[in-house]
């Protein structure tokens, strides 16, 4: 083989080599959509989607489930956040309302955003949240506080194994 | 190595001798001196990491705080991690990479020799800025090596010069990888056909795959932690309703292969030694090869063990559960080989054969205990404790960093022309073998009582433990200035001892490169060899 040869298939296989490293690239890139998608197939990770508002079911008084209700904060956020209730029974089918209370406690104004999580994850689509404050940036004024709420229903088609189910809200401070 | 110094002592320079002088070391192109320089930086980075790991064995001496904040603390720990991964044991790795790749398959240098410096001088240039974020306001990066969000964006004016340093060092083991495939591919004796290669290139081969495939997944992931803390996009943010489980999972991707990168040409190198000190042909050549690939192909697939705990559905741990046991599969092939590679052998236990016997046993120790947290319900109690840190320290300290020692004693009078002082070896050989196992044995035991990894305090009661891991750490450290010393001794003349073409009795038929002179000339197989070894087969 001539030197001229072999600096010919050096270029090609450095060339191939070079693609290889531009498609693990993208392939990176492409994990977020990706996981993204596979979360949403799968239903893996308890993210929880707004559900249309008239949504009727029959309400399954044969069953009953324990809600719960847990509120949490970011790091840095000084929201004091917390649900009227801790747990309630309820029945599937039948529209449930829970009240939050949320105090700004800082002397500033503050945009904030809250993001909700249900456990566990695969039950996720059989609870519908039909209005709530994570769905769009709150605003609180110095010292504020106010009362907040979300409605949902639990759909009756829930598998008989899940007994109790819990809604996670985290606030976050998004102020600029 | 003492080819060029002493060519340096005595000025005998001839037509195609090394440049004169120190500008020598910065513009050389030839595999030889980048081999050399790979070494050297190796060694050196060796120690600043080992020093870092003094630091943490002091404070833990004793339970309580003594010398460091627990601030400086988890500096160290991540930046002890990151300099032994990527200042050490892969440098080391590349450095016999570059001497011996060309030496064994007959090729006359690497195929793209000036990359080949750039790769060099482009890892210096990432551990340097590495090494800076010590002096910077806020202190080093002190989230783990793992640089997991949302800690890691607490880091200071550190943060973005960590990850630029990752991106160099990405791109310089890219340009390394690219290097070594297009050298194996393009460059081989006409002989040297792919199942005739010695194991230390196969392994190095599929290695380089391995690297050019996880560092640009490595760098996005890293990238995206430098947006989402500077730019306001929100990847890992749930703010923003992104997910910092989606980090863990890129970064899994790439560190899960890139643990196999420091361990295959591990593999690679004990391979090459064992059948030389046993004098037998290596047991089962293909069956290492393909077990070598299926090990590299499974290491992509298991990623999510590091994650059982993160809250992944059933049918997910049950998977990444039954995927990682698999890999004990090829490992145990590779374990029975060796065995029987020294089965009936006439074995000498000279020091290159003593590290690697160890590496046989030691790392079969860690692949055990890898075992047991492949285990999804089992590694609920393990994660995250000393027992991890036990695992893993024996992946790669007995194994890793025991195969980098017996290859420098193993090829250091072939490439200097002076053999090392045996006795001195060996002693650092039982001082390090006995030491580490002071050293890591005990982690098991305080992992299993659940003291948490990455804490400079502890609960009195793993205080015993404690101080006997942090007693062997002292030996084991001090006992490598040892190693130093018998290396540079070796260099500048050794034990004056005659050393043969071959080296070691009957090493011929185990590789091309002893059939070269001793010191090896300063180019080598100009023209391509006539005849390839053929022991193996
Ligand atoms: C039979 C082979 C192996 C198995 C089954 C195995 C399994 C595991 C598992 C399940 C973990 C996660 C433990 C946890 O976080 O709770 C782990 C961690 C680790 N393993 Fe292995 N392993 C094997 C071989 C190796 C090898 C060969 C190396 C390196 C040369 C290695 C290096 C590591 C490292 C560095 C970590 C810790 C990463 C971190 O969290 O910082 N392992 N291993
Ligand atoms: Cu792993």
């Amino acid at each position: 083989m001539s030197i001229d040869d072999l600096e010919q298939r050096n270029k090609k296989t450095v060339r191939a080599l070079l693609f290889l490293v531009f498609v693990m690239i993208l392939f990176a890139v492409a994990l977020i959509p990706l996981y993204d998608i596979l979360c949403e197939i799968t239903g893996i990770n308890g993210k929880s989607k707004k559900s249309s508002s008239d949504l009727n079911y029959t309400v399954d008084l044969e069953r009953t489930i324990t809600l719960e209700f847990i509120t949490s904060t970011g790091a840095g956020t000084h929201l004091q956040f917390k649900a009227d209730r801790s747990a309630i029974k309820v029945h599937p089918g039948e529209v449930i309302k829970m009240n939050y209370s949320v105090t700004n406690n800082t002397k500033k104004r503050m945009l904030a955003r809250a993001r909700s999580s249900i456990t566990p994850g695969p039950a996720a689509e059989y609870i519908k949240i039909t209005e709530c404050f994570c769905f769009e940036n709150q605003t609180f004024e110095a010292g504020e506080t106010k009362q907040l709420e979300v409605k949902m229903l639990v759909d009756p088609a829930l598998p008989e194994r899940y007994k109790r189910l819990t809604l996670g809200l985290t606030f976050y401070d998004t102020t600029k | 190595m003492s080819a060029v110094i002493a060519e340096h002592e005595h000025d005998d320079h001839h037509d195609h001798g090394p440049e004169k002088g120190f500008l020598r070391w910065i513009i050389t192109t030839n595999h030889k001196d980048i081999g050399t320089l790979y070494l050297l930086f190796a060694l050196a980075m060796f120690f600043v990491g080992g020093t870092m790991a003094l630091i943490i064995r002091a404070e833990l001496f004793e339970p309580g705080m003594q010398f460091v904040s627990p601030q400086f603390f988890n500096s160290m720990t991540t930046m002890h991690a990151l300099v032994m991964v990527f200042g050490a044991v892969m440098p080391a790795f590349v450095g016999f990479a570059n001497w011996q790749i060309p030496m064994m398959i007959g090729a006359p240098d690497m195929a793209l020799p000036r990359m080949n410096n750039m790769s060099f001088w482009l890892l210096v240039a990432g551990i340097l800025m590495l090494a800076s974020t010590l002096f910077m306001e806020g202190g080093a990066p002190a989230g783990g090596w793992t640089l997991y969000p949302p800690l890691v964006l607490q880091t200071g004016a550190a943060l973005p010069f960590a990850i630029f340093s990752v991106h160099l060092l990405g791109i310089s083991s890219i340009m390394g990888a690219i290097n070594i495939i297009a050298t194996i591919f393009n460059m081989r004796a006409p002989k040297m056909t792919l199942m005739k290669m010695p194991l230390f290139v196969w392994t190095w081969l599929i290695t380089a795959f391995l690297l050019i495939a996880i560092m640009p997944v490595f760098a996005g992931a890293v990238t995206m932690l430098l947006t989402d803390r500077f730019f306001d996009t929100s990847f890992f943010d749930a703010a923003g309703g992104g997910d910092p489980v989606l980090y863990q999972h890129i970064f899994w991707f790439f560190g899960h292969p890139e643990v196999y990168v420091m361990i295959l040409p591990t593999f690679g190198v004990a391979s090459t030694i064992i059948p030389v000190f046993a004098r037998k042909p290596l047991f089962g050549y293909s069956s290492m090869v393909y077990a070598t690939a299926a090990i590299a192909f499974l290491s992509f697939i298991v990623w999510a063990h590091h994650m059982f705990t993160v809250g992944m559905p059933i049918a997910g741990e049950l998977y990444f559960m039954y995927a990682t046991m698999l890999i004990a599969i090829p490992t145990g092939v590779k374990i029975f080989n060796w065995t029987a590679t020294m089965w009936q052998g006439s074995m000498t236990f000279e020091a290159p054969m003593l590290f690697s016997i160890a590496f046989v046993v030691l790392f079969t120790l860690g692949g055990f205990t890898g075992l047991m947290m492949a285990l999804a319900p089992i590694d609920f109690q393990y994660h995250d404790t000393y027992f991890i840190v036990a695992h893993f320290h024996y992946t790669l300290v007995p194994a890793s960093v025991f195969i980098i020692m017996a290859g420098a004693y193993f090829w250091i009078p072939k490439w200097t022309g002076n053999m090392y002082d045996e006795k001195l070896a060996r002693f650092h050989f039982w001082l390090s073998a006995i030491s580490v196992n002071i050293l890591f044995f005990p982690q098991h035991f305080l992992g299993l009582a659940g003291m948490p990894r990455r804490i400079p305090d502890y609960a009195v009661q793993f205080a015993d433990w404690n101080m006997v891991s942090s007693i062997g750490a002292f030996i084991f450290g001090f006992s490598q200035l040892l190693f130093v010393y018998i290396i540079f001794k070796t260099i500048r003349g050794g034990t004056g001892e005659e050393v043969t073409d071959e080296v070691w009795e009957d090493a011929h038929k185990h590789g091309l490169e002893w059939t070269l002179p001793s010191p090896v000339p300063y180019h080598t197989f100009s023209t391509p060899p006539e005849k390839i070894p053929t022991e193996h087969f």
